[in-house]
């Protein structure tokens, strides 16, 4: 369509001589070169369908003729009087990029050029709305819609040359779906499609991938879970070496990859970090009213412009995902459903943060008893523990009961020790590499259990952390202690349970370069989307975790998250949620902290530093119900950190390096309410173990022995005030 | 405090009841036949089995899981030091083991952390004493004195700080009847109150009651010889 606003733009700045920006750096330039002949329509980069107007201007008297060009073809007629004015009808060429121009002459028949404008020809109105649906390890179902009826051809193969064949049908049709079969599983195929209307206009999408699931059973083979001891004396860079790592490189890489994070949702994960989203797009939760048959649900779900089926909902429990590619603002679509009589609710598929702030430099795993009880070598490093009195407390409950079993969901726990081949972009091209992953080295390897995956790879596979900051939690809970080695954690004899609710850069970036998609992922793209969250909780609940740890939050209240947190509550599990880290910026109520409070088994544990100040960046507000040690790096430097074991930032951080290894621990310093939580749930885990199992006792325990901070009694900057797991154990007597 | 009101009602019955009989001993001729009272100093010595109920009941219920104690001890009152005037020391000693506990919404939670509560009261006072018969083998009595309480928590676990060995100062009053069974040996039956203030109340799950008093209610049987 025709931009006159560009064009005015360009006539005023051109009328007043000014060689000044007022618009794009592109429009000043050409000003300064003084150009006779301006295209003025269709703007650059517009998409256009239908006829088109073609307009351009000139300041230069004289012209003797002017043609416009599509392509270096002429378009419309050599005009030689009146307006530089002609039509051109887009619906005689496919849809694509085309480059528009002018041609003029001037009375000496020199030749002026306008400049060239790209435009894209797209002539189905609201778009294919192309998807992909029953992937299988050998079929997949590929969907769109047409403006108008046309017939359908599907071309794919394992590159943009589509050579394995083509699947066609000659009804025209306005919606389309053709299966595709004998595909080979795990494996990445391009396709694109083509429809042919009645009048022989054809509509042809752009290249797309999909990935073929694997085959039925485990791919990912278990060779090892014992570890050993690894060399404190070792560099930072030094892999792991005593470790029985790399027991296997998988041959099946893509195994690990488009299981749960497919293509398509990883865009959505970075679209929402370039926007500045605190939701995925395009998602939504929708929870129906009780009684409500699959007919009252199509009937709501009909009120969305994408019309979507019943069938393609995504159910998790009681509340379904629904996944809209047609409609990226998830408000729009949560209001739409949620107006709906059918509908309980609706809420966008909210993105919480686990927002790590860790410090450099970290440190290497160190051994060697000290003079200390416990003995772990850098203990002296960890006030943290000193200022909840965890020695104290394990005089009376040393590290907790080994059959009880804490939650950690978050970015996950490594639960292999394995190496997989994975593609990664380099810069220049894509290239495949072996990766190796370890599990924590000061966890022992049977004090995990029940890891899931609900994000990233396949549910019943190993739970990689790509990221390090679940594992960095799950140290403070539950590092082994007393081993003479690195650090210590609170409840260091219990289970952990890794729960992988978080993607991360890594996650990302290894699912776009599998899928052939070049370019580096933001290093903040990723989140821990609501429904993930939701499922894991439940699962953790479900699979026997008397604690369940939620080191993450965001502003977004979600209705299904406080339900999946009532119900581990009501199954018998504590939960810790941090309260977030917002302070400086602005200080907005962190969900699910904020709900919290309403919750009793559930509380929002807020942070403070060494000194047992405040944390300079810890929420405050009314949901805070405890303050346990965060870290404060305005308190104490490095030293008011949090130290724990966990994966090397030197070898993982995308700003550092192109291929990561995860295999490559060390003590590492994080400040945050992601940090402080943990303690709480290691406590939790301690009361748990003394056979303090209701949820809300535990709760009310950990408040009533808290060390009172700031204003007398319960405040909103420190809750009841400072988590002391001793007094939480010991309790009272009667005078004291 | 109502208590309070009740103990100095029960002394002050006792005083009122005593009182005639002993303005009538003094004054009018003794009737024949009826053995004269003993004069001058006497001593009568004997052994307690106290029940004690602390008027700190919630507290004690949530440790210990009861607020009663049965308190063996023991005790000499010194007695005609002006006609029925005596003196009287006496202790006795209590314990009972519970665990440590955190009260939630008004109910205790234990912890499994073994603790033991010992209680020690010693008795220093006076009062009156007044035969109640003619020949004077039912003797009725009533007082008050000063008490010191040493209060005892110990509990496993605990660090340098963590008991209590204390000891405090509160007063008590008491009224009973005694009677002479065999040539000197004697039964009575004695009621005590007694008040502690401000004894706990300040941090432990007493502070989560609001309960500030270590004394309480006493019944109690002694056995003892008297001269």
């Amino acid at each position: 369509m025709p931009r006159p606003s560009g064009w005015l733009r360009q006539l005023l700045i051109s009328a007043a001589g000014l060689a000044i920006g007022l618009g794009s750096g592109l429009a000043v330039v050409r000003l300064q070169a003084a150009p006779s002949l301006l295209l003025a329509s269709p703007s650059s980069g517009a998409v256009v369908s239908g006829q088109v107007r073609l307009y351009a201007w000139t300041d230069q008297p004289g012209l003797r003729d002017i043609q416009f060009l599509v392509s270096a073809s002429p378009v419309g007629p050599l005009i030689t009087s009146g307006d530089c004015v002609a039509s051109w009808n887009t619906t005689a060429v496919k849809d694509g990029t085309y480059t528009v121009s002018a041609l003029a002459h001037d009375a000496t028949g020199t030749p002026v050029f306008s400049q060239a404008v790209s435009v894209r020809v797209d002539n189905l109105g609201p778009g294919l709305q192309l998807e992909v649906t029953d992937i299988t390890d050998t079929e997949a179902t590929i969907r769109w819609v047409t403006g108008v009826p046309a017939d359908g051809r599907v071309e794919f193969g394992l590159s943009k040359a589509y050579g394995d064949g083509t699947r066609t049908y000659p009804d025209l049709v306005t919606t389309h779906a053709v299966t595709i079969a004998g595909l080979a599983p795990s494996t990445a195929y391009h396709y694109r499609i083509h429809s042919r209307a009645s009048d022989g206009q054809v509509f042809t999408s752009e290249d797309e991938i999909f990935i073929t699931e694997a085959p039925p059973g485990p791919e990912i083979e278990l060779l090892s879970r014992t570890r050993g001891r690894t060399d404190p004396a070792g560099t930072i860079a030094r892999p792991s070496a005593d470790l029985p790592r790399v027991v296997r490189t998988d041959p099946a890489a893509p195994a690990v990859l488009g299981r749960q994070l497919t293509t398509a949702r990883a865009q959505a994960f970075i679209e929402a970090d370039a926007r500045g989203l605190d939701y995925v797009p395009g998602e939504v939760l929708v929870r129906f009213k009780p009684g409500m048959t699959p007919a009252d649900q199509q009937r709501a779900l009909l009120a969305l412009r994408s019309r979507p089926s019943v069938g393609d909902l995504d159910w998790h429990g009681e509340v379904a995902v629904l996944r809209d590619e047609s409609q990226p603002d998830a408000r729009i679509l949560a209001a739409q459903l949620g107006g709906q009589p059918e509908v309980d609710y609706a809420e966008p598929n909210y993105l919480m943060r686990v927002r790590p702030r860790r410090a450099r430099p970290p440190k290497p795993l160190a051994s060697g008893p000290v003079g200390l009880t416990p003995n772990d070598t850098d203990f002296g490093d960890q006030w943290n523990l000193t200022a909840i009195d965890a020695p104290g407390a394990w005089d009376i409950q040393p590290g907790g009961r080994s059959d009880l079993i804490v939650a950690v969901v978050d970015t996950g726990v490594t639960t292999v020790n394995a190496s997989f081949n994975l593609p990664l972009w380099t810069g220049t091209a894509i290239e495949t590499r072996s990766i190796p992953f370890a599990m924590n080295p000061d966890l022992s390897a049977g004090r995990l259990v029940g890891g899931r995956d609900f994000v990233f790879s396949e549910v019943n596979g190993p739970v990689l952390d790509m990221d390090g900051h679940g594992t960095h939690v799950a140290s403070t809970i539950a590092e082994d202690t007393n081993n003479a080695f690195a650090l210590a954690g609170v409840a260091y004899n219990v289970r952990v349970m890794p729960v992988k609710v978080c993607l991360t850069y890594w996650d990302i970036q290894f699912t776009m370069s599998a899928a052939g998609i070049t370019g580096f992922t933001p290093p903040t793209a990723g989140g821990c989307p609501i429904n993930a969250i939701a499922d894991g909780v439940r699962y953790a609940a479900d699979s026997g975790a008397k604690v369940i740890n939620l080191s993450l939050g965001g502003p977004g209240q979600s209705l299904t998250l406080r339900a999946a947190i009532q119900y581990a509550v009501q199954r018998g599990a504590f939960v810790a949620i941090a309260s977030g880290n917002e302070f400086t910026s602005g200080n907005a109520s962190s969900y699910p902290a904020a709900d919290a409070a309403s919750i009793d088994g559930a509380m929002a544990v807020t942070a403070v530093g060494r000194s047992l100040n405040h944390a300079g960046y810890a929420n405050t507000g009314n949901y805070n119900e405890i303050a346990a040690p965060g870290g404060d790096f305005d308190d104490g430097g490095i030293n008011g950190l949090i130290w724990q074991v966990t994966l090397n930032p030197l070898v993982i951080d995308p700003f550092d390096v192109v291929f990561p290894v995860f295999n490559v621990y060390a003590e590492v310093a994080y400040e945050g309410t992601s940090s402080a939580a943990p303690h709480v749930a290691g406590a939790a885990a301690l009361l748990a173990s003394q056979g303090i199992t209701d949820p809300a006792t535990i709760e009310a325990i950990l408040a009533a022995t808290a060390r009172d901070l700031g204003a007398p009694g319960r405040d909103d900057t420190f809750g009841a005030g400072l988590l002391q797991a001793r007094a939480a154990l010991f309790g009272f007597g009667i005078r004291k | 405090m109502r208590p309070s009101r009740l103990a100095w009602s029960s002394v002050l019955l006792a005083c009122v009841a005593f009182a005639t009989p002993a303005a009538a001993q003094g004054a009018g001729p003794r009737p024949p036949g009826v053995p004269r009272p003993a004069i001058g100093l006497g001593v009568r010595a004997f052994v307690s089995f106290d029940r004690l109920s602390m008027t700190a009941s919630q507290s004690f219920d949530a440790v210990l899981d009861t607020h009663t104690f049965t308190a063996p001890g023991g005790g000499v009152d010194v007695t005609g030091l002006v006609k029925g005037v005596f003196a009287r020391v006496a202790f006795s000693r209590a314990s009972a083991d519970g665990e440590r506990a955190v009260i939630v919404d008004g109910r205790a939670v234990r912890l499994g952390i073994p603790l033991r509560v010992e209680l020690s009261p010693v008795e220093i006072g006076g009062g009156w004493r007044q035969p109640l018969d003619r020949r004077a083998r039912v003797v009725g009595y009533g007082g008050a004195g000063v008490l010191l309480l040493g209060y005892k928590e110990t509990s496993d676990f605990a660090k340098p700080g963590d008991d209590v060995d204390e000891r405090f100062r509160g007063w008590t009053i008491f009224a009973g009847a005694d009677v002479d069974l065999w040539r000197g040996v004697m039964a009575g039956v004695e009621y005590q109150y007694r008040r502690v203030a401000n004894a706990i109340g300040e941090a432990g799950v007493s502070q989560a009651f609001g309960e500030t008093d270590l004394g309480g209610s006493v019944l109690r049987v002694v056995f003892g010889f008297r001269r």
